[in-house]
C-alpha cells in the first residue's frame, strides 16, 4: 500500500514534534537551530 | 531488479543534493544577513526562501548540464517538505488565530476561486483552447497550483502533457512572484495580514506563497499559510464539481456519476495535521513557538521545499504548446493579482482583521 504523501508529512512532522517535546531534539538533546 | 531498487539510488542521491543545497542556502543567508548590499539594500531583507530557490535553480542548471537531473529527480520532494513544514508551523500558532484567519480565508477562497476560475474558463474559451486544458489551467490558477492541476487532471481525465505543461507554467510564474509580490506589498505599505492574504490568494503554488510570506514577515507567513491551506482544502469540492460537469455536460457519459468520495480523496490531509498541531500548542501540550527546535525544523523543512522548487523548474515543456495558453495564463494571473489585492484588503483589513 502506498502511503499518501499528506499523511506521510503529518507523521513526519509529529515525529519531529515528539522528539522535540521529549528533549531528543533541542537544547537538552541534539541542538537544532536555523 | 524491481523498480523500487532502480529508483532508490536516485531518491537517496536526490535527497542528499537537496540537503546540501539547503545547507548552502542557509549559510549564505547567515553571511548576507549583517551586510549592506549595493543600492543600500539591507542583507537581512533577503530572506532564506530567495537563497534556497536560487540554490535550487543553480543545482537544476548543473544537473541538467551533467545529464543527471532525471536520475536524481525522485529525491526532489517539494510537497512532502512543504507540508511537513506547514504542520510544524501549526505547532506555533494559537487556534484562535487559525480560526479567525480561516474564517476570512474561507470567504476569500470562495470569492477568488469562483471569480478566477470562471474568468480563466471564459478567456481560454476565447482563445479556443482544449476543454481539458482549460479545466486544468483554470483550476491551477484559481485554487492551488501544481496539486490543483493534478487533481483537476484526474477529475477531467486530461492528458499527461497538459498537466506537465500547466505545472511548468505554474512554477515559472510563481518563482518570480515569490520575490516580486513582497516587494510590491512593501511599496504599497500593506499590513502584514493583508499582505499574507494577498500572497495566499494571488500566488498559485503553496510553496511560493509560504516563501513570499516568509520574505515579508512572520505574521504574513502565518496568514499566507492559513489562507493557502484553506484554499487547498476547497480543492476536493472543485475536483468533484469538475468531474460531474465533464461527465454530464462536456463528454455526456450517460450513467457515469462521480462519487462524492472524491471530495475526501482530494482533501489535503496535512490541513488536519496543521489544525491538530495548533490545538496541541493552544492547550500547552507542545511548543513550536519562537526560538524552539520545532520552529527551527519548520524553517529547515521550508528551505528544503524552496530548494526543490528551484530544482524542479523546467521551461522546455512550455514551448511545446504554443503561445496561446501562455498568454491566457499570464492574463489570468494579472486578473488574479489585482482581484486578490482588493479582496484581501477588504476581508483581512476590514472584515476579519487578524492579530497574530
Amino acid at each position: 500500500m502506498k502511503l499518501n504523501e499528506d499523511w506521510l508529512a503529518v507523521i513526519l512532522a509529529f515525529l519531529l514534534i515528539l522528539l522535540a517535546t521529549i528533549g531528543v531534539l533541542g537544547k537538552s538533546g541534539i541542538p537544532i537551530s536555523f | 531488479m524491481t523498480s523500487a531498487n532502480k529508483t532508490a539510488p536516485g531518491v537517496v542521491s536526490g535527497l542528499a543534493i537537496v540537503l546540501a543545497l539547503a545547507i548552502g542556502a542557509w549559510w549564505v543567508t547567515r553571511q548576507v544577513n549583517g551586510l549592506t548590499l549595493p543600492l543600500g539594500i539591507p542583507g537581512r531583507a533577503l530572506e532564506y526562501p530567495l537563497w534556497a530557490a536560487l540554490a535550487g535553480l543553480l543545482g537544476n542548471a548543473v544537473l541538467k548540464m551533467s545529464g543527471m537531473h532525471g536520475f536524481v529527480r525522485p529525491g526532489f520532494r517539494t510537497e512532502l517538505f512543504l507540508k511537513t513544514g506547514l504542520v510544524l508551523l501549526g505547532a506555533g500558532i494559537s487556534f484562535a488565530t487559525v480560526a479567525t484567519a480561516a474564517a476570512g480565508a474561507i470567504l476569500q477562497g470562495v470569492i477568488m476561486i469562483t471569480a478566477v476560475f470562471f474568468f480563466s474558463w471564459w478567456l481560454s474559451g476565447q482563445f479556443k483552447l482544449d476543454d481539458k486544458l482549460r479545466a486544468v489551467m483554470s483550476t491551477a490558477i484559481a485554487v492551488c497550483g501544481v496539486s490543483a492541476a493534478v487533481a483537476a487532471a484526474g477529475a477531467v481525465l486530461a492528458k499527461k502533457e497538459q498537466v506537465t505543461y500547466v505545472t511548468a507554467l505554474v512554477i515559472v510564474v510563481a518563482l518570480p512572484l515569490m520575490v516580486i509580490a513582497p516587494l510590491l506589498a512593501g511599496a504599497m505599505g500593506l499590513p502584514q495580514a493583508v499582505a499574507g492574504a494577498w500572497f495566499g490568494g494571488n500566488i498559485d503554488t503553496t510553496a511560493a506563497v509560504v516563501g513570499a510570506g516568509t520574505i515579508y514577515g512572520e505574521q504574513a507567513q502565518t496568514v499566507a499559510s492559513i489562507v493557502k491551506s484553506t484554499q487547498n482544502a476547497m480543492m476536493g469540492v472543485v475536483a468533484f464539481l469538475l468531474a460531474v460537469y465533464f461527465a454530464t455536460v462536456v463528454e455526456r457519459r450517460p450513467g457515469e456519476r462521480p462519487s462524492p468520495k472524491l471530495i475526501w480523496d482530494r482533501f489535503p490531509k496535512f490541513v488536519l495535521g496543521f489544525v491538530a498541531a495548533s490545538l496541541l500548542y493552544t492547550f500547552g501540550v507542545i511548543d513550536g513557538g519562537r526560538g524552539t527546535a520545532v520552529e527551527a525544523l519548520k524553517n529547515w523543512a521550508f528551505t528544503l521545499a524552496f530548494v526543490c522548487m528551484g530544482l524542479e523548474l523546467s521551461v522546455s515543456e512550455i514551448k511545446s504548446m504554443g503561445w496561446s495558453p501562455l498568454v491566457v495564463f499570464l492574463l489570468v494571473t494579472v486578473f488574479n493579482t489585482a482581484l486578490a489585492l482588493g479582496v484581501a484588503w477588504l476581508i483581512f483589513g476590514v472584515l476579519f482583521p487578524v492579530g497574530v
